[in-house]
């Protein structure tokens, strides 16, 4: 209907009743002005332009005065903000989107930030901010609080812990910083306080499931990778199990730019994420085959020929020879060293190399060399005093073989076959051709072809690995597979390879963590410390199916449970270091930081084991989160824009941000940061224990043993604040910053003030690549050093490393890399996945009301239509979520991106969120896996790069309308 | 017409729909006095119903002949009805719950878009008011109390005459302009213009992560925002049918990937968002537009120069805005404001423009030090 203005009028007031107006009374308010044409001049513009114009500078406030931020949680994105005040209140933030630009070919890291980072200033102000010290007065989770003073707060944590020392020992208590405070300085606090009295440290990496175990074992260590400018700079772009335009926000505009700039980009997931919807092409893996399709891609490569046989020679332990006996490495303590087959003069000349340094021989290997026809020693291994990867121009002249099969003589003089590790990998990624697992991945034989392509014949291709990867039970062994498929194409350095996430080498932070060598840390697995802690075998029994398990695992549950127990009982305790996982069973003291761990342990036993076994929880938090509400004493923490704090990895730019309180904020409540909470305690520990010591004049009141982790055999209370403190220099966060920055090389040269005045960001200079130089001028990639210069990798066989010998792994078929199906029970049919999400860290700011908004203000599953069809499901119904352990509830999403064998809910929302308190993972068990708890092969010794995962996807479930 | 109008260009292709930019407007303007329901930015997910829900089918806008359609105010619930939450009785250990009942929001259909698995596809639309240089809002405004800055462009609501009338609601086919309840007048996205005049750009384009949005004036030649729209024409404004001549332009989504046949194989040069879906929103030229920008990225593939690459991949976040504010000053000198709390500049980093050449900054106390700007060459 067409109709001119005046008829326009006429309509909307005859129809709109809820406008009710129209008559000409009504336009006679003000004094009449005339005006020609508001599009082109409007006589009285100022009325609202000053209105407006005054609430801009309102919010802005005084630049004098803001002050400059990250936020310090785990999505480890570190971003510069400038954080806006007015009268001491903070009004918003804005990213600084100062970083500099380093090349002008390629795009800046300007303005780094994110939707979540953007609304802290609102949250900061919420009314689940925990304001003063509170003690519990009810019964746990009742939620029954009563304020106390800080004094009183403190007199009852430190007596809790110093009580746990006089009659447990340390292993009683447990102090732990959780993933809610990932930082350098701030998260240092609760760190060191833990190490100072011998707590149980456990490793965070681990328990939240985001450690890439088959990554440490393929390259010595688990986080690598580049910069994310790097990606602007690849021709090919493959991303594997990962959505960076929900999990990488600030990062994710290098992945586009780079395609506008000639890149072709790849995702590999189930569902069709916010990444694959611009990418060049999307590859549908069915959930937890992933493994499946990296054999597939290897076996493509190899029986293609797109292998680079002159870089596996040298880089990899594919030319090591491998018995066939017993499918053990060959080693030197193995063989006749007088059998004229040996290749004697390289030994030789090796061991002139070594200036007297001791061959360890059965960390020594072989390989079939082809220039001279002997088996010669390899150089670089671990007990090879040669440490370069060089086979030639040293002295020697290798030219390994990586086919054929050959015979050697044994000490003993009997004879073996060997062959090598090539061969091995050949035969075993055979059984996993395109064609033959197409049922399994739902990937199309072609698509293989086209991977195997894209990763070997470009100049510059990489695959970056996410964190879902590792979710599966068998994760581990996907996580391997994946990683090694860009060796076999010379992909090192500046021409791609892989990428999980880089971490900077930053030297210097000893000195806020540790105390010269006086005391260690009581480092306890992360993912074998929950599963203790919270009874997980039982959910391990009720969830899965004994066929399905036997048909996968190849052996029945009764033996799993068996052999988990024999590995974990040589680990646990104090005489369990340095024997596998360590663990402390004793553990009953817990003081806990910025850690929501009933929102994260999977299952449905966890809460309650660990509320039986915890008899004293004092947590330190700015927010009420879940599990908070079973403290027995809360301890309000200041946020990120109330403290001093420094950050730098993981290496995602080459920026230390830096946290800065703006001048003059009004204090929130009574929060203090985490290093005034820590000074406290310890001053009241000091105090308690010198005045036990003083009336009873008693020494082991002081002095608390702990022969195995200090140095004195003790842990010594009388000294204890001096020894916290530094005598006094380390009190406050912002006495951490100081002493970070002045003892960190790679920060220099740098103060508060430059960082300040900068936008709150130094740049790191060249010392901080760990494998490759950091140039400053060009993205920053992985192992340069071991590519152009030879230097060997920190594995056993010093290479990247494809077979592994240990018995466990040889019994289990993955002496080399290969693939095995989940485990989840067939009886449900869909998988559960828990993505990221695009709106909380975990369940940092997943109850922030500005966010919650912009989605469905609840929890919500996303379910395929098709299915929700066949359940007589619509958008908006609730639904019950649920398997043979447990259930929850939530809204159903229908979502033509979730495929039709899985059920999609991103994961983050804590248990308040849901009926009953029962959150969506009362539907997921975390089996140890065997592998990863196997431990003392090599370089697979527990520490940092090897321990295990929590498994968020090995669990199905089904779905009904309520 | 205004003297000057100052745009934006949106390039979808580069957008991560991960809001940033609504929630920076939302902390900029939209937290507080009786504008919490309203997103001046909001980003929806196409094809979907949007902001309000089933804004396009909701009227207003001008026909061929130039006459202002019918239009609707569209209900709270399209709008989505700003729901609170408990936080406070977390301490009594409730669970946390609204406090309302949840029916729809400003992104309800976040990521579900069209087709079905594994042929599904989605990409996002931020939308902020076009400032349209033929605005619906301002031709049904009964008082003539919305205009058009003179030196910018810049669509606003007189509030000192606005009656509440809400006709401009029912006559912009956008539905970029909200009925402040409090106040019973209509509000807007205002393009941030207080913190143009003080040499920062909008919150949602500074703060834009995607680095997907381009801010400067149509008549500034040498602009990026110039070039995208006149010289290349890839950038076209949504819904050009609706007849109110949008001032925001937008690259249309070109990145999407192949579909699969029954067999699960992809087909070759196949796409999954409908072009017919595309005509609709961007008009016919959304074909030439997309060819403009396959042959450029083809080019660049090859090793070739593109200037059209280089300005989308937008190497420095800088060099994106351009104020120009020799500009505004004069503006400001006239009106003798020029200097005062409402022309102080704060940020020295956006100033250039067609009246702004760039200058070296000594004294600015944000920077410790300004990388001099290279002689931009196009290519890698």
């Amino acid at each position: 209907m067409a109709l001119s203005r005046r008829d326009f009028l006429k309509a909307m007031s005859a129809t709109g009743a809820a406008l009710g107006l129209g008559s000409s009374e009504a336009f006679a308010k003000s004094k009449a002005m005339v005006i020609e044409d508001p599009r082109s001049s409007y006589p009285n513009s100022s009325f609202v332009e000053n209105m407006y114009r005054k609430e801009f500078a309102y919010t802005y406030g005084k630049k004098e005065e803001h002050g400059t931020a990250y936020h310090c949680v785990n999505c480890q994105g570190n971003c510069a903000w400038d954080v806006w005040v007015q009268n001491g209140i903070v009004t918003r933030e804005n990213q600084s989107a100062n970083y500099p630009l380093l090349n002008p070919k390629i795009p800046d890291a300007n303005p780094r930030g994110c939707n979540k980072g953007v609304q802290h200033s609102q949250v900061m102000y919420e009314k689940d901010r925990i304001l003063y010290p509170m003690k519990r007065v009810g019964e746990r989770g009742e939620g029954k609080w009563k304020r106390i003073s800080w004094d009183e707060a403190i007199t009852e944590v430190a007596t809790r812990i110093y009580e746990t020392m006089l009659t447990v020992g340390p292993q009683g208590n447990y102090i732990h910083v959780g993933s809610g405070m990932l930082t350098e300085a701030r998260a240092a606090s609760g760190k060191r306080l833990g190490t100072l009295l011998g707590a149980v440290r456990p490793y965070i990496a681990s328990y939240v499931g985001d450690m890439f175990p088959g990554v440490s074992l393929v390259y010595g260590e688990g986080n690598i990778g580049f910069s994310y400018d790097f990606v602007y700079t690849a021709n090919v772009q493959i991303w594997w199990g990962q959505d960076p335009n929900k999990s990488r926000i600030p990062d994710a505009h290098y992945l586009w730019e780079g395609k506008y700039n000639g890149g072709k980009v790849i995702v590999i997931t189930p569902d069709f994420n916010a990444t694959a919807k611009g990418a060049d092409l999307w590859v549908p893996v069915r959930a937890g085959y992933d493994g499946f399709l990296a054999m597939a891609i290897i076996n493509e490569i190899i029986q293609q020929k797109l292998y680079k046989p002159n870089f596996i020679k040298v880089f990899t332990d594919l030319p090591f020879l491998v018995r066939l006996d017993n499918k053990k490495l060959l080693r030197l303590s193995d063989i006749d060293k007088n059998d004229p087959m040996f290749d004697k003069e390289v030994f030789h000349n090796m061991q002139e190399k070594a200036h007297g340094k001791e061959f360890e021989e059965h960390e020594v290997f072989l390989s079939y060399n082809l220039k001279n026809g002997k088996f010669t020693i390899m150089p670089g291994s671990e007990g090879n005093p040669v440490k370069t990867l060089r086979l030639k121009d040293l002295g020697w002249d290798i030219d390994p073989a990586l086919e054929g099969v050959y015979e050697v003589r044994l000490k003993d003089g009997s004879k073996v076959k060997v062959t090598p590790v090539f061969e091995l990998l050949k035969e075993e990624a055979k059984k996993f051709e395109a064609s033959k697992v197409f049922k399994l991945t739902n990937v199309h034989p072609k698509i293989v072809e086209q991977l195997a392509k894209d990763i070997a014949l470009p100049k510059v291709a990489f695959i970056s690995m996410g964190f879902t990867i590792g979710k599966y039970f068998n994760g581990m062994l996907a996580q391997r597979a994946i990683a090694s498929i860009t060796p076999l194409c010379g992909r090192l350095g500046p021409y791609g390879g892989f990428n999980t996430e880089n971490e900077w080498a930053i030297s210097g932070l000893a000195k806020i963590s540790g105390f010269g060598g006086k005391y260690k840390e009581r480092f306890a697995s992360g993912f074998v410390s929950e599963f203790v802690l919270g009874n997980m075998m039982e959910d391990f029994d009720r969830l899965y199916e004994e066929d399905t398990f036997k048909e996968v695992m190849g052996m029945s549950k009764e033996e799993y449970k068996k052999k988990v127990e024999e590995m974990l009982a040589k680990s646990e305790g104090d005489k369990g270091i340095g024997h596998g996982k360590s663990y402390w069973k004793d553990v009953q003291t817990f003081l806990l930081f910025a850690d929501a761990r009933f929102r994260r342990n999977k299952g449905s036993t966890y809460k309650k084991a660990f509320l039986e076994k915890a008899k004293f929880i004092a947590y330190v938090d700015f927010r009420m989160s879940d599990f908070a509400n079973y403290a027995d004493i809360l301890l309000p923490a200041k946020s990120h824009y109330e403290v001093w704090d420094l950050r730098t990895n993981p290496g995602y730019h080459r920026f230390a941000n830096l946290a800065h309180p703006p001048a003059n904020l009004k204090p929130v409540g009574e929060a203090k940061s985490e290093w005034e909470i820590c000074t406290m305690i310890v001053e009241k520990i000091q105090e308690i224990a010198m005045k036990k010591y003083k009336e009873t004049g008693d020494q082991k009141y002081i002095k608390i043993p702990d022969p195995e982790l200090s140095k004195t055999g003790y842990r010594d209370l009388d000294t204890l604040v001096d020894e916290f403190t530094i005598n006094g220099q380390l009190r406050t966060d912002k006495d951490a910053v100081e002493i970070a920055l002045e003892n960190t090389d790679q920060f220099k040269p740098n103060t508060i003030e430059s960082m300040f005045k900068r936008g709150g960001y130094l740049q790191l200079n060249e010392k901080a690549g760990k494998s490759s130089p950091l140039y400053p001028d060009k993205p920053y990639n992985v192992f340069e050093n071991n590519l152009f210069l030879y230097e060997r990798f920190e594995t056993l066989s010093g290479r990247i490393t494809y077979y592994v010998d240990d018995d466990l792994w040889i019994q289990m078929g993955a002496n080399v890399p290969t693939a095995k199906e989940p485990i989840r029970p067939r009886k449900f049919p869909f998988v559960l996945m828990t993505p990221h999400s695009r709106w909380s860290i975990h369940s940092t700011y997943k109850t922030s009301t500005l966010l919650l908004r912009l989605q469905r203000g609840k929890p919500y599953v996303m379910i395929n239509p098709e299915i929700a069809k066949k359940k007589g499901i619509k958008d908006g119904d609730e639904v019950r979520v649920f398997n043979s352990i447990g259930e929850f509830y939530a809204m159903a999403k229908i979502y033509p991106s979730c495929p039709k064998d899985a059920i999609l809910i991103e994961h983050g929302w804590e248990p308040f969120f849901y009926k009953g308190r029962k959150g969506h993972n009362e539907t997921v068990a975390s089996p140890l896996n065997l592998l990863e708890l196997s431990d003392g092969w090599g370089h697979l010794k527990f520490g940092g790069n090897w321990d295990g995962n929590q498994h968020a996807y090995e669990t199905s479930v089904d779905v009904e309308k309520v | 017409m205004s003297k000057r109008q100052l745009a934006m260009v949106m390039d979808l292709n580069k957008c991560i729909g991960c809001q940033t930019c609504t929630v920076a407007c939302k902390t900029q303007w939209t937290n507080r006095n009786g504008r919490e329901y309203m997103y001046w930015n909001n980003v929806e997910t196409h094809p979907g119903a949007g902001y309000p829900r089933n804004w396009m089918e909701a009227g207003g806008g001008f026909d061929q002949d130039g006459n202002l359609r019918d239009g609707i105010i569209p209900d709270m619930v399209d709008y989505g009805i700003p729901w609170d939450y408990n936080h406070d009785e977390l301490f009594k250990g409730e669970l946390l719950h609204t406090k309302s009942e949840l029916e729809w929001g400003p992104n309800w259909d976040e990521d579900v878009g069209g087709g079905e698995y594994p042929n599904s596809y989605f990409f996002y639309i931020p939308r902020i008011c076009n400032h349209c240089s033929n605005p619906g809002c301002l031709a049904a405004c009964p008082r003539e109390a919305i205009f058009k800055r003179e030196q910018d462009g810049i669509v606003l609501v007189d509030l000192e005459r606005c009656q509440g009338y809400r006709y401009c609601i029912a006559g912009c086919p956008y539905k970029k302009i909200y009925f402040n309840p409090k106040i019973s007048k209509s509000e807007k996205c205002i393009f941030c213009f207080p913190r143009v005049e003080r040499g920062l750009p909008p919150a949602c384009a500074h703060q834009c992560v995607g680095r997907i949005r381009f801010v400067g004036f149509l008549d500034d030649e040498e602009g990026q925002v110039y070039k995208l729209v006149h010289k290349y024409k890839v950038a076209l404004p949504l819904r050009p049918d609706f007849g109110t001549q949008p001032n925001v332009y937008y690259v249309p989504p070109l990145f999407d990937p192949p579909k699969f046949d029954e067999n699960m194989a992809p087909i070759e040069n196949s796409r999954r968002i409908p072009m017919e879906y595309l005509e609709l929103l961007f008009g016919k030229e959304v074909h030439q537009a997309l060819d403009t920008l396959r042959k450029e990225m083809e080019k660049r593939a090859r090793g070739e120069e593109s200037e059209l690459m280089d300005i989308l991949i937008a190497y420095s976040h800088r060099d994106m805005f351009r104020l120009d504010n020799n500009y505004y000053q004069q503006e400001a000198a006239k009106k003798g404001l020029k200097g005062s709390e409402f022309f102080r500049i704060v940020d020295q980093r956006y100033l250039q423009g067609a009246n702004t050449q760039r200058v070296e900054i000594k004294d600015y106390t944000f920077h410790e030090k300004i990388l001099p700007q290279e002689e931009k060459k196009s290519g890698h």
